[in-house]
Formats: C-alpha cells, structure tokens, sequence
C-alpha cells in the first residue's frame, strides 16, 4: 500500500466512525420485510399481483381440500393487529379482519382482509411470511382477482384473492389435465365480496374460471406460475385487446403509450416498453425506434413488438426466447450507439400471426434486467385475432 | 420431502434469521454506505433497502457466507441508484436556474473537509473502489466481484481516484 493509499484509508476509517446505527432502524427493516411490496396493477376489471414472500419454488404434490382446510364462514370474524402503515403509502383504514384460516404442509396460514385507503386488502399469513395486495376492484369492475406468489420453504404456488358475491362457484382447470373446485369463503359482515385461497403444485398454470349458480362463466382467468415472476416484486399484466396480446412487465418497466416508429406502416408496431422514459421517431431508419433505442442508458432495456401482415418463412416462437437466438440485425446499423448495446431480433409466428421483436440491452444492464428482457418476451401472450374481447389472457 | 419438518426449519428461519442477519452486518454496513453517499439518512435508507431486497431472496443465496459479499454489492448498487438520481436532481436544477441544488461553498477550510469534498467529488464507481479496497479492505479480486467488473478495472479505478484525489488535493493534504 502506497502512503497515499494508507491516507485514504486511515481517513475512510475515522470518517467510517461517524456513521451509526441509529435506533429503531432494525424494527423498520422487519416491518418492511414482514409485506415486501404492495402493489396492485388493475387492468381489463382483473387485479393480478405477484408477491414472492421470500423464496424458491420447488417440486412438490398437491395436497387434498381436506388438508388445506379453509375455516369458512361458520367461523367467526375476529378483529386482528393494529392498522398499519408498512412504508407502501397504504394506509388501513379499518382493522382486520381474519376471513379463513387452514393449514397446509404442516404450517398454518391465515387469510387477512382489512379496508386502506387503496381499498380492499388481502392478506395471506404463512409461516414467518405475509404478502398480499390492495386495490381489488371486486365487484365495481369484475367478480374475480387473484393473487399468486410463492413462499420460501413452501413448494406450492399460493392463490388467492377475491370473488363477488355472484360467484358460486371456482372451477379450476390446470394446464396439466387435472380440474378442481375451489371452496370460496364468504365475507364476513362489512365485506360485499367473498374469498379463497388455495395452493397448488409449484408452477402450476390453468384457468380459472368464476361461475354463478346456473354454471354460467361471469370472468375466466390464465393463471400463471409464480416462477416467472420470483425476482420481482410486482408484475403489471395488460392486455391490449386492440392488438389481441396480453404484456407482462415487472415494476420498473414502462410501456410506450404512443407508437415508436410513426413512419412505419408495415410491419406494424405492437408495443413497445422499457426501463426508461422512451421518445418516438429516429432520424435513419423507419423500421426501428431509433430514438428511442438510441437513449437508451448504459443499465437499461428496451423490447418492441412488431406484428406483419403478410410473410413466410416465419418460425414458430421459440419455447424460450433468449440472447443465444437472435439475430444480429442489419437494422443495427441505424444505431449511433451500436456499440453500447446488445442488440438483437427475433422473427417468430404464434396463433398464425407473424411477429418481429427487437431487444437492446445496456452494456452495463445488470444480470436482472437481463432477465427481465427475457421474461417479458417469454410471457407475452399472443392471440387469435378472432377472440372476443377480453378474452386474451 | 419430509414437508413438515422442512416446513418448521422456514419458520425458525423467519424473523431469528433476519435478527441475526441485521445485527451482524447492519453496523458495517451502514458506515459502507456512509462513505459511499456521505449522509448518514441516505445510509440508512439504503441499508434497509438492501436488508429487505436480500431477505427476500436468502433462499437463493449459495451459501450463509455470501450474504455479506451480496449486502455490499447491493449498497454499491443502491448509492450508485442514488448518486444518478442526485446527479439528474441536479442537472434539472441547473438547467431550471435553481440554486438550491448547487454545491454549497463552505468556509470552512480543515483538511478533513478538503478530503471529504475531494472524495465526494469522484465519480461513484471510483469511490466505491476506494471504500471496498481501503476501507472495506477488500482484495482486488472481491472489489471486482462486488462492482462487477474485471480485476483490471478494480485497479484503474483506484489508480484514477487516488490521482483525482491528489490532483484535488495539490498534494497540500494527500
């Protein structure tokens, strides 16, 4: 070590001095670690929340209704914890109230729902973990919302969430054959809706589907497997019934609500979402958000989604789309910042339509948004142009 | 899977293992984010911050051992956040004719002064090269780990931070 070096760190040291600990800091950090994140996305009448309490979904088996056990609603609702305020912004505005309560894999859990100023929250206590959302916008604007997140040490997906008091019942069928109902659990007085919560197999995807007491389908739902979404702490689902797709993006991402490339008419721009504030046009090449790609920071990521009309030769969408399959476009050529970003494209069919996507990438992006660019291409959801409405999910 | 036995392990894991992580890190790792940011609310801040974003994922951590080297990268990470939000507060504020966000020019001309303001004016990443090589006596090696970057990057940072901080300095301190 140099004499300038030991300077330096003989001045860190004593400078380190001054920094303490400052009382009450350790009880924050556990309230805050108590309910990670709270946040809700309300699109199409469905909130759809993702919390991950903590942890790595493994393999497991589904456990019978009898073991899971709801209490239901000959059980009494008790008044619980104080309201709280847990840094989110959301304030509780009445107390709460315990709705069910089970086990499962030998722990206990209880549901929790108590009135915020976000409106409705739901609660799941499991273990040592607690997560849940608030913004249910049942029955205003739909008759079913659902959470799904995943618990540390718990292998099971864990759902649950709300129905309006029409719902009789919820059918569920899982991508891997197997149908179930699941027990709703009424609301106790003050509550207009009723609940559930249900785990299933690790990863498990299906329908869900919200009936009346004719059998009648009220809201259908594509249930999605936690494990796409464990490293985030919010997901936002949209679906653009005008371009018959549904878009998932983790917190920190925002969609462009204007079109990128306004000289383009063929392909047509889709949608297009970043990590950043994102600008349209470009000065070279109509095909491409220049600009916008050309903003683009050295930690950020941007995907677009291009949709043509006519074309052959396009493969079917990749079970996975990763950094490895893209092609090196010539469009990189437009790009005053070519060097700064990975820059790729993927040329894809799915639901016999065909698709371009471009995906830019910092130099410096860290290994999550990389991921994250990932994720979103994976999960993004294509449909039949012929679909009803809102049927896209 | 013995389901209940591993599910009685999480919920010892739960709040005792927070505790445990808290009081063992906590300390040093609010003085690292001191000398990163130089305010002791940021610090904190960005301590509990990390604490929540890593509790969250103790599952993936390989081992109990790696939770100190992903605390201190994730400071790094959270006062580098910070240093780019002050910096466009900044740049606005300049460009707004808002004087509230300039630098205050301090009267006060100690030599503890001169460095602190020396340091603060580094670029982050060369500060965190110092503060994790000299303060947080890392090898050149776990700096690299902890910023992500190749050892050889480690050892320019360092070298163009101690000559910023000499040039700074006009050898009057350093």
């Amino acid at each position: 070590m140099t004499d300038i070096e030991r300077q330096i760190a003989g001045f860190l040291h004593e400078e380190a001095e001054r920094a303490a600990l400052s009382t009450g800091m350790y009880e924050r950090v556990r309230r805050r670690a108590r309910i990670r994140r709270v946040v809700t996305a309300t699109v199409a009448g469905l909130a759809v929340i993702a919390i991950v309490m903590g942890g790595v979904v493994t393999a497991g088996a589904l456990r019978s209704p009898s073991d899971i056990g709801p209490v239901g609603p000959e059980e009494p609702a008790q008044p619980s914890a104080t309201p709280r305020d847990d840094g989110d912004g959301v304030q509780p505005i009445g107390s709460e109230v315990v709705v069910g309560q089970g086990t499962v894999s030998g722990q206990s859990w209880t549901l929790i729902a108590y009135e915020s100023n976000a409106g409705l929250c739901v609660e799941l206590e499991l273990g040592a973990g607690r997560g849940g959302g608030c913004g249910f916008d049942v029955p205003e604007k739909g008759d079913l919302s659902l959470i799904v997140g995943s618990e540390a040490g718990l292998s099971k997906s864990i759902i649950h969430g709300v129905v309006s008091k029409r719902v009789a019942a919820l059918v569920v069928t899982l991508d891997a054959g197997e149908d179930s109902e699941w027990e709703i659990i009424e609301g106790p007085s003050g509550f207009d809706v009723n609940f559930f919560a249900e785990f299933l197999p690790p990863n498990a995807e299906g329908i869900v589907e919200a009936r009346d007491d004719r059998g009648a389908v009220l809201q259908k739902t594509r249930l999605r497997s936690p494990s796409e979404l464990r490293d985030q702490e919010a997901f936002t689902e949209e679906v653009l019934d005008d371009h018959k797709l549904t878009l998932y993006y983790p917190e920190g991402w925002n969609r462009s609500s204007e079109t990128l490339t306004p000289n383009l008419d063929q392909p047509m721009e889709l949608v297009s979402l970043g990590t950043y504030q994102l600008s349209p046009g470009g000065e070279d090449c109509v095909q491409i958000p220049e600009r916008a790609i050309e903003s683009l920071g050295p930690t950020d990521a941007f995907i677009t989604l291009q949709e043509a009309s006519s074309g052959a030769n396009f493969p079917a969408r990749p079970a996975r789309f990763s950094a490895e399959d893209g092609e090196v476009s010539e469009a990189v050529d437009c790009l005053d910042n070519a060097e700064d970003v990975f820059f790729r494209m993927f040329r894809f069919s799915d639901e016999g339509r065909n698709f371009y996507a471009y995906a830019a990438i910092g130099n410096w992006a860290s290994p999550q948004t990389r991921k994250e660019v990932w994720q979103v291409l994976n999960a993004v959801l294509f449909c039949d142009p012929a679909s009803p409405p809102g049927d896209c999910l | 899977m013995n389901t209940t036995s591993f599910g009685e392990a999480v919920a010892k894991r739960g709040e005792q293992t927070l505790a445990g992580l808290y009081w063992r890190h906590a300390s040093d790792a609010v003085r690292l984010a001191f000398l990163l940011t130089g305010d002791q609310h940021a610090a904190e801040d960005i301590v509990q911050d990390a604490f929540i974003r890593l509790f969250g994922r103790f599952q993936e951590l390989r081992s109990p051992d790696a939770f100190e080297v992903y605390l201190r990268r994730t400071i790094v990470n959270l006062s580098r956040d910070r240093f780019r939000r002050l910096r466009l507060e900044r740049d606005y504020a300049a460009r707004e004719g808002d004087s509230s966000f300039r630098q205050a020019v301090t009267p006060q001309i100690e030599e503890r002064q001169l460095i602190r303001d020396a340091l603060r004016s580094l670029p982050h990443r060369q500060r965190a090269a110092l503060v994790l090589r000299f303060y947080a006596d890392l090898s050149e090696q776990q700096t690299a780990e902890v910023l992500q970057c190749s050892v050889a990057a480690v050892k320019s940072l360092v070298s163009r931070a101690t000559a910023s901080l000499r040039e700074r300095m006009r050898g009057d301190v350093l």
